[in-house]
């Protein structure tokens, strides 16, 4: 018989590649401790200044107040006008991104020819490239006064513009998450609807679209968490005039515009508009948290394997 | 449908058939050379439960048999005729041409990858959803040319149902899952009778009874597939098509599965696709032997199991290849 060993060998590249395993797997796990320690790092900070801030202004006037008035004389830290003008624009924007975006999704999945959905695909994916200054501006110079034309009342800056322009930036998003909810619905599926007679309409509208719905609906909550972070192309469109309206055509401001307007001013640093920034981004920051939460809960809870 | 002008006819169609006879071939004409179809058929099948004692439909009677020896030829069920299939570049079927008589069961054979599926699926032309397909030839539904380009395929498939291999309930209530098809074709019924008759027959109303808004999905896979079953019968068709219908299932569901066939061929011409020859053996009237995309032999089933004509379907039949 041969003689062999399982003992580990003392030989030195064998020993090298040991240590070369042992570093690779090292560095790998600080990558991953880094994300993890930006982000509590990130609630820390938040939480630290937002406890400054709550020294200075009582909660239930921040969270139950209805004026937003922090930069002015006399102050008001009334933080509903801001959460108010947030959501507005994120409704708006998905009442306009989730007809679209499913009907884009459902074209793509169901409709298109494979020849005409390699060229769609990208063209609309594309859409999510720009950035979102651009998209503020063509608001503010293409979008608005194409309103004005309409409905003559409408202000230079006002959330009807800016919930449109935060609908199209949401498109893709919507369209391609869920045409990949639509695709993983294995064709037996497609194909039992067909068998009862079904037409192509009512197979994606009554067997492909319910049975990929754990998708779409988080698909869509992901689009809405984005539209209430979007700060740009907010802030250009839709102005900086904190108000509770349910009118789109007038001018609002979103949470997230606030903070540009804080951080692009010369405010004081110590002060308390400038700790207000934090309890704002904080705010932002549990809703957001809040949606992605929900998304995945949801993901969870109606998702049907086909398998 | 009158019972004493047609009693010979209401010997083989269950009731509901007889609309789709009526709304397929209105005319009187039609009507007589089905019934001497049908004479010829009863006749082998009363050959066939000599031979291999398979449980099948109604018997004859003397007077429609001496009716079919004067007229030798038949009006099929279907009538395939040159089909040529490919999908993109590669030929799947080459130049098929088969009768089918209506009220029979039809096993199609043959080993994997002899397009016996493919062509199963041209008859409510589940094909054209692949991308690439493309047929040639013809092939008729009771005297309609199913691929004509005036046909619309989803009235094709509301005559000719169909069960996959695997079973693919919708992921909604057992309920529904039956009462979905004839909804959204507009068949004013009463639903919750459909359903009751629908699962009855599928041998599924006593597991299911109580619990009829479960997702169909929790049933079990031989469950699932008697629910898909149930689902095809709920639409009222002529023609059940059946491809594998048991081999994704445990023996014991698919024995079960194979009963509830043997109990449907009454009222309905099955065409089933398989794997297993002793299945097709147990099931079928007539076989198919298919090797290559083409034909290799056909017949009533005992013949071919037990004098095929064929060298390849000795070979095949006596498990040399496969």
């Amino acid at each position: 018989m041969k003689n062999f060993s399982l003992v580990t060998s003392q030989d030195r590249s064998y020993q090298l590649a040991i240590w070369e395993q042992r570093a690779i797997r090292v560095v790998l796990t600080a990558c991953a401790l880094l994300s993890v320690a930006i982000t509590i790092g990130i609630i820390v900070m938040l939480m630290v200044h937002c406890r400054y801030f709550f020294l200075e202004v009582p909660w239930p006037q921040f969270f139950f107040g209805t004026k937003w008035a922090p930069l002015f004389e006399p102050r008001h830290f009334g933080v509903l006008p801001i959460i108010w003008g947030t959501l507005l624009v994120s409704l708006g924007a998905c009442a306009i991104s989730i007809p679209f975006g499913l009907g884009i999704a459902l074209f793509l999945s169901e409709f298109a020819k494979p020849r005409t959905r390699s060229i769609f695909k990208p063209i609309i994916e594309l859409l999510a490239g720009i950035p979102s200054v651009v998209f503020g501006y063509f608001a503010l110079i293409t979008i608005t006064p194409a309103l004005k034309i309409i409905l003559p009342q409408t202000e230079v800056f006002n959330a009807l513009s800016a919930s449109i322009v935060v609908g199209i930036m949401t498109i893709p998003m919507i369209s391609s998450l869920s045409d990949d909810a639509f695709r993983s619905i294995p064709r037996s599926l497609r194909e039992a609807g067909y068998a009862m007679g079904a037409t192509s309409f009512e197979v994606s509208f009554q067997v492909v679209l319910p049975a990929a719905i754990s998708g779409v609906i988080a698909s869509i909550i992901l689009a809405f968490s984005r539209a209430i972070g979007e700060t740009m192309a907010v802030t250009l469109a839709a102005g900086a005039s904190p108000k509770l309206t349910l009118n789109f055509l007038e001018s609002i401001q979103t949470m997230t515009s606030y903070i540009v307007q804080v951080s692009m001013g010369d405010t004081p640093h110590g002060s308390v508009e400038y700790y207000s920034l934090f309890a704002v981004a904080a705010i932002l920051f549990f809703i957001t948290l809040f949606f992605n939460i929900f998304a995945d809960f949801v993901l969870r809870k109606t998702r049907i394997s086909y398998i | 449908m009158d019972t004493s002008q047609h009693h010979y006819t209401g010997t083989f169609h269950s009731p509901l058939s007889q609309l789709t006879l009526r709304s397929t071939a209105p005319d009187l004409v039609a009507d007589m050379s089905l019934n001497h179809a049908h004479a010829e058929i009863t006749d082998k099948k009363n050959d066939l439960t000599q031979n291999l004692s398979v449980e099948t439909t109604t018997t004859s009677e003397p007077i429609t048999t001496g009716e079919s020896q004067e007229n030798s030829h038949t009006d099929s069920l279907l009538e395939v005729k040159d089909v040529t299939i490919h999908y993109g570049q590669n030929c799947a079927i080459k130049s098929m041409n088969l009768n089918i008589e209506s009220n029979h069961v039809y096993a199609f054979i043959g080993p994997s990858g002899c397009g016996k599926s493919t062509f199963l699926r041209c008859f409510n032309r589940m094909n054209d959803l692949i991308s690439g397909f493309k047929l040639e030839g013809s092939i008729k539904y009771r005297g309609q040319d199913i691929y004509s380009p005036l046909v619309d395929p989803v009235l094709v498939r509301k005559h000719i149902g169909m069960v996959f291999q695997k079973p693919n309930p919708l992921p909604t209530s057992i309920y529904k899952n039956i009462a979905w098809g004839p909804k959204i074709n507009g068949l004013k019924v009463d639903y919750d009778e459909l359903v009751e008759t629908c699962l009855k027959k599928a041998a599924l109303w006593d597991q299911v009874k109580d619990r009829l808004s479960d997702n169909g999905y929790h049933l079990s896979g031989g469950q699932q597939q008697r629910l898909c079953i149930a689902r095809a019968i709920a639409m009222k068709p002529e023609i059940i098509l059946m491809d594998e219908p048991c081999s994704a299932l445990d023996p014991i569901s698919a024995r079960k599965i194979e009963e509830l066939i043997s109990e449907l061929a009454k009222d309905y011409s099955i065409l089933i696709v398989t794997h297993n020859m002793q299945q097709a053996a147990r099931l079928s009237g007539h076989t198919v032997f298919m090797l290559k995309g083409e034909i290799v032999e056909h017949g009533p089933t005992h013949q071919l199991f037990s004098s095929p004509k064929h060298q390849l379907t000795t070979d095949y039949i006596s498990g040399k290849f496969g």
